[in-house]
């Protein structure tokens, strides 16, 4: 075992683990959690869209340099795995449900020659939506400061989206260099959803760092995904 | 052949570190007794790189924002966002951006070690024009001291990439930082 995982290993085990336990400690933050709530904000995303034959000889990927981005998400109530109290508050290891919904649209084409994430406008596009669900575990720390409703919280989901796309990407290989226009479409089909979030909470406020992956999807013979990062501001509606 | 930019970068960047460590030692000699609490905190100061496989060294400043969580009066936990410019030996640039979550065992005196587990994505520029882009999850060292003023030195060691964490298999980056930071609380 390589070092680096020893001391990892070392430090998680002094940790004070023995603390972790379902206890049914009162818990303001949880309290406000046990409600389901939609999220409704505004970001700054970029989206590249993929697609690659098995070999990966031919692909295409075109992406949007950055654009302003809706934040429309719905958040279930919070089951509590673990519970490590804190000076204030507790650290929770939880889930919950979450759905997403998102607009693709991307015009700015990736060469394999040039820049890695900075694409050029070459006449192609991509347009799309999709619509993601995923059980979502994460961590939960707080309040940051005693009788706040604030906390972070960072976490991972695995699950389902359905997304429907069409456009004419430009596909690239050795055989076409200079690459080729390609009329590419998909009716609304299941893709694997994968969702990372970075969170910080403040009243029904959260400012959010999300990643989002749309994959495991063979469109037209081509292994085809969507990634999607984001920095935003949300408000929060519970019911 | 390094030009005159180059030059003035890296002379600042040095100047940067001399700064960070000098305020670090008036703070330490300055300042009583720790007594760390829930807050949030800011932190500026210098980075070190050395990256074998992709561009060599590098010198630069650092930003860093957390928020600071005790468990109690021995643990503290710090999910925190940092992002550092750097010039390199070579023609690129890079800007590495950081989410992670310290832990921290606090002792007598305000000092602290402390170990992160992080996401990170690094961004090799050359010209204005991102090159490539490399990330995936990494692990670091931290040791350092909090004073009653809230005021603190942060010292930090990563092993970002190639370490058999990162999904990006194809570079080896390790980096040495030195932070300055203040907590409100």
């Amino acid at each position: 075992m390589k070092l680096s995982a020893c001391l990892a290993l070392l430090i998680a085990a002094s940790l004070p683990a023995a603390a972790w336990a379902d206890e049914s400690v009162t818990d303001e933050i949880g309290q406000y959690l046990s409600g389901q709530s939609i999220q409704l904000g505004a970001g700054y995303a970029q989206g590249t869209f993929k697609m690659s034959n098995s070999g990966g000889a031919t692909k295409t990927q075109v992406t949007d340099n950055g654009r302003a981005a809706l934040i429309l998400d719905f958040t279930g109530s919070e089951h509590v795995l673990g519970r490590m109290p804190m000076k204030y508050g507790d650290a929770v290891l939880g889930f919950n449900f979450g759905g997403t919904y998102g607009h693709v649209s991307a015009d700015k084409q990736l060469n394999p020659l040039s820049s890695a994430i900075i694409g050029q406008d070459l006449g192609s596009s991509i347009n799309g939506n999709y619509l993601g669900v995923a059980p979502f575990v994460y961590l939960r720390l707080g309040p940051v400061y005693p009788n706040t409703d604030s906390y972070w919280l960072a976490g991972y989901g695995l699950g389902g989206a359905l997304f429907n796309f069409h456009g004419n990407p430009i596909f690239y290989s050795q055989n076409a260099p200079g690459g080729t226009f390609t009329t590419v479409s998909s009716g609304t089909k299941l893709f694997l959803y994968q969702t990372w979030r970075w969170q910080f909470h403040y009243g029904n406020w959260d400012v959010l760092f999300t990643a989002k992956q749309l994959s495991n999807r063979q469109v037209m013979g081509y292994n085809t995904s969507y990634e999607d990062y984001s920095i935003g501001f949300d408000y929060n509606f519970t019911f | 052949m390094l030009g005159e930019g180059d030059m003035g970068n890296r002379s600042m960047a040095s100047c940067a570190l001399r700064l960070t460590a000098l305020t670090g030692l008036l703070l330490w000699g300055g300042l009583a007794q720790a007594a760390p609490d829930n807050g949030f905190g800011f932190y500026v100061g210098a980075i070190h790189s050395n990256d074998s496989a992709l561009y060599g060294t590098s010198r630069g400043g650092d930003v860093r924002a957390d928020m600071q969580l005790m468990v109690n009066e021995q643990w503290s936990l710090s999910p925190y966002l940092d992002m550092s410019f750097e010039n390199t030996d070579s023609i690129y640039s890079v800007v590495n951006g950081i989410a992670g979550l310290q832990a921290r065992r606090w002792f007598d005196g305000g000092m602290f070690i402390g170990a992160q587990y992080f996401f990170h994505d690094l961004l090799l520029r050359n010209g204005g024009t991102v090159q490539s882009s490399s990330y995936g999850p990494a692990f670091g060292l931290a040791a350092g001291w909090e004073g009653d003023s809230h005021w603190s030195v942060l010292v930090e060691w990563n092993a970002l990439e190639g370490q058999g964490f990162s999904w990006s298999s194809t570079n080896d980056r390790s980096d040495v930082r030195v932070l300055v930071g203040y907590h409100w609380y």
